[in-house]
């Protein structure tokens, strides 16, 4: 999973939208970094 | 360094390793650990200013959400949280129709449901400590609230789930880590965690399990 840091060192990369479903976290999406990376 | 995670932990260590001139990787979250300056520190999980933004763009985004209504608990945690949801709400144009504060402890809420239900909202963003989000979830299904109910990480932790039961289906939101992640690395990690230890990593055990050792 690619991850870039800023100035202050906060972390920026994918994570996820989770859903409960019949008593378990599934994740069912994966939310993109806030900020696109110069190579995307 | 590696670690600490707790953040209690990294506000007294990180001085140290600054005086020394080590870089130092935190799992912990607090919002002010990466806004005092020091060029040492390095996070692993999200702070508060990384992960509402993400839940917002899915609400204004995917979901088209015009209106919401927040309920959050009155401490540290979720002052913290409700004033960066709600800054990131009016970047969007969404309007807050109803903000509440319920208190750390809190055991009913009967009434806060009620205003809940009345606002009429897209959806519902509840952000406080996990008994009183357990609490919260038994009574919004008691009450039959049909609003989208939405969280950050403690509304869709295991332990909340165990102590709301079936009350908790259907809740969505937003985790910054998964064991269940649908990523090449993670589902990896995950699987020889378990062969190692015999029990799913949870998301406290992804962060603090060095990259070096999956």
């Amino acid at each position: 999973m690619e991850a870039s840091w800023d100035k202050n060192g906060d972390i920026d990369r994918a994570s996820f939208l989770a859903e409960i479903i019949d008593g378990k976290q599934k994740i069912v999406e994966t939310l993109p970094k806030l900020k696109s990376s110069k190579s995307d | 360094m590696l670690g600490p995670i707790y953040s209690g932990s990294v506000k007294v260590n990180m001085a140290l390793t600054q005086q020394a001139e080590v870089p130092q990787i935190v799992g912990a979250e607090a919002a002010d650990i990466t806004q005092q300056g020091n060029p040492w520190v390095f996070r692993t999980a999200f702070g508060q200013q990384i992960s509402m933004p993400k839940i917002a763009n899915y609400l204004h985004d995917r979901l088209k959400v015009k209106s919401v209504a927040l309920v959050w608990v009155n401490n540290d945690f979720g002052k913290g949280g409700r004033d960066s949801f709600a800054k990131e709400m009016k970047a969007r144009g969404i309007e807050v129709v109803v903000d509440l504060s319920t208190e750390q402890g809190q055991v009913d809420f009967g009434s806060d449901v009620i205003k809940l239900k009345s606002a009429k909202a897209d959806a519902i963003f509840v952000y406080c400590n996990e008994e009183e989000s357990a609490r919260f979830l038994i009574e919004a299904k008691r009450q039959g609230i049909t609003t989208p109910l939405f969280g950050e990480t403690t509304l869709l932790s295991q332990k909340v789930v165990d102590l709301a039961g079936p009350a908790a289906n259907g809740v969505r939101g937003h985790v910054g880590l998964s064991a269940d992640a649908p990523i090449p690395a993670i589902e990896e990690f995950t699987k020889k965690f378990t062969q190692r230890y015999n029990y799913r990593p949870t998301i406290t055990a992804s962060k603090a399990t060095p990259r070096s050792t999956w």
